[in-house]
């Protein structure tokens, strides 16, 4: 209900509410017509923080377990509702999640689609609660590695969605409705595993560079890395791009390229370059390329 | 078994190492070591919901204020990144009471905005999976935008006036082992 009032015309009631009353009922009721527009501002302005966002603390963001078969493994996460939120309910589960391979998507499933899920291993408590303002809600994770489970790595995800208000409001006209989610990477890692990835390609892709990766292994990987451009001749490189912490997953699809942004063309202006890559992927050694490539980019006037 | 005396003794003279030393006064030679375990944290933000004034379904839309996104105390391990993605949570918006015919999911575009400390992603609603809006930079504390546009694609054969409602879901993750 309040939702779908704009603020103006709350804080405008408000306002009508306190002048009215004093004028009306005399100096003797200006305290009550205080409270009242005092109320009718305070609603206003909680109608203002619902409408512009909703904020929530949550911690970690990865579970990373070294794990023996038939090991259980408790970890908990936490998440916690500022002050000015309303009380929300949030329900949590467990799913699988992949990449595309463009790196650009991320796609869930229930526990057990992949053949490298550890979703099934996992029980989690609450699954569905109610956080109050200020509160903080605990969800305990037990993770029970299977006694015959093959080596290599496992993944999945502990999921936190908002769950909707039935009573909330619906927004006039043509709108969107947003829910907040929160997504932990469980990763369980069964000695020994094998790691091993190649660098496969790297291309231009409009205003980005793009390395293709692939994982020969049986263990998800931390792929880090940077890209060297170098004008011909010169021995230090003109720019540096860095490519982020990113996953590089056995399966469902073992290849994923990760885009990284072109310098800003006065820091790299168009011409051709002698490009460098370096991948680290935490083995032993770096992986390198080298390619030229001509980058045309538009003026930055 | 002398051996196994001598172990119990090496050990039990290691333990005692550990907790307790004389030491001639005065002494400054004793330290203690104070570790805080930091766990990945972060706080997110969104909005509630946003707002198309469609005047002329054969012209596309923009919603009426763009959208503030953020995240801020961004604890992270060494090199990671927040990734902040998006999903519709049906393929079409729900149409007024005797529409037929509404927008798909797939009619919701944003563009890449300007985000500080990261970088934003031009992209299309999907219901199938998350697509990326924004990645912060690497080891970056915070992350965050004000001038997220989204825009409603044009659809000449909507035929009734009223509500039209998606609801699409905000992912925040940084999924690296």
């Amino acid at each position: 209900m309040l939702q779908s009032i704009p603020v103006e015309k709350l804080l405008f009631v408000g306002i009508l509410a306190m002048v009215r009353t004093n004028a009306s009922k005399g100096r003797s009721n200006i305290a009550q017509g205080l409270a009242t527009s005092i109320v009718v501002c305070l609603l206003a302005l909680g109608c203002v923080a619902r409408l512009f966002a909703v904020s929530l603390h949550f911690s970690p963001l990865t579970f990373s377990i070294q794990a023996r078969p038939g090991e259980v493994v408790n970890k908990t996460f936490t998440l916690t509702l500022p002050q000015e939120a309303q009380t929300t309910q949030f329900r949590a589960h467990i799913e699988d999640w992949w990449r595309s391979e463009d790196n650009r998507q991320t796609f869930y499933a229930p526990p057990g689609t992949l053949r490298r899920s550890c979703g099934l291993w996992c029980t989690i408590n609450p699954v569905e609660s109610s956080v109050k303002p200020g509160e903080t809600l605990t969800i305990r994770l037990s993770v029970r590695v299977p006694d015959n489970v093959e080596p290599g790595g496992y993944w999945a995800a502990l999921t936190v969605d908002e769950v909707p208000d039935p009573l909330a409001p619906k927004p006039n006209g043509v709108a969107m409705v947003f829910r907040t989610s929160v997504s932990v990477g469980l990763f369980v890692e069964v000695s020994p595993c094998k790691r091993s990835a190649r660098l496969v390609g790297a291309r231009l892709d409009g205003d980005k560079i793009a390395v293709r990766m692939c994982n020969d292994g049986n263990v998800p990987l931390r792929v880090t890395g940077m890209v060297e451009f170098y004008k011909p001749g010169d021995d230090k490189p003109t720019a540096v791009a860095k490519i982020g912490a990113e996953p590089l997953l056995p399966e469902p699809t073992n290849v994923c390229e990760y885009s990284v942004a072109l310098p800003a063309p006065d820091i790299l202006p168009s011409g051709k370059y002698k490009v460098r890559i370096i991948i680290d992927v935490g083995l032993d050694f770096l992986m390198g390329a080298e390619k030229e490539l001509d980058i045309t980019k538009p003026d930055s006037s | 078994m002398r051996k196994l005396v001598f172990l119990i003794c090496l050990a039990f003279g290691v333990v005692q190492m550990a907790w307790a030393a004389q030491v001639t006064l005065p002494d400054t030679s004793q330290t203690t070591t104070f570790t805080a375990n930091v766990s990945e944290q972060a706080v997110v933000s969104v909005p509630v919901s946003i707002t198309f004034n469609v005047t002329d379904v054969a012209s596309s839309t923009q919603a009426t204020a763009d959208a503030t996104v953020s995240a801020t105390t961004i604890v992270l391990s060494d090199g990671k990144a927040l990734k902040v993605e998006i999903k519709a949570n049906a393929d079409s918006f729900t149409a007024p009471t005797g529409g037929s015919v509404t927008w798909a999911a797939s009619d919701i575009s944003w563009d890449a905005a300007t985000w500080e400390n990261g970088t934003g992603s031009s992209g299309q609603l999907s219901s199938a999976g998350f697509t990326q809006v924004a990645a912060s930079s690497a080891n970056a504390s915070s992350l965050s935008t004000s001038d997220l546009t989204f825009t409603l694609a044009a659809k000449s054969s909507v035929d009734r006036a009223g509500s039209h409602t998606l609801t699409a879901t905000w992912k925040f993750s940084s999924f690296t082992p």
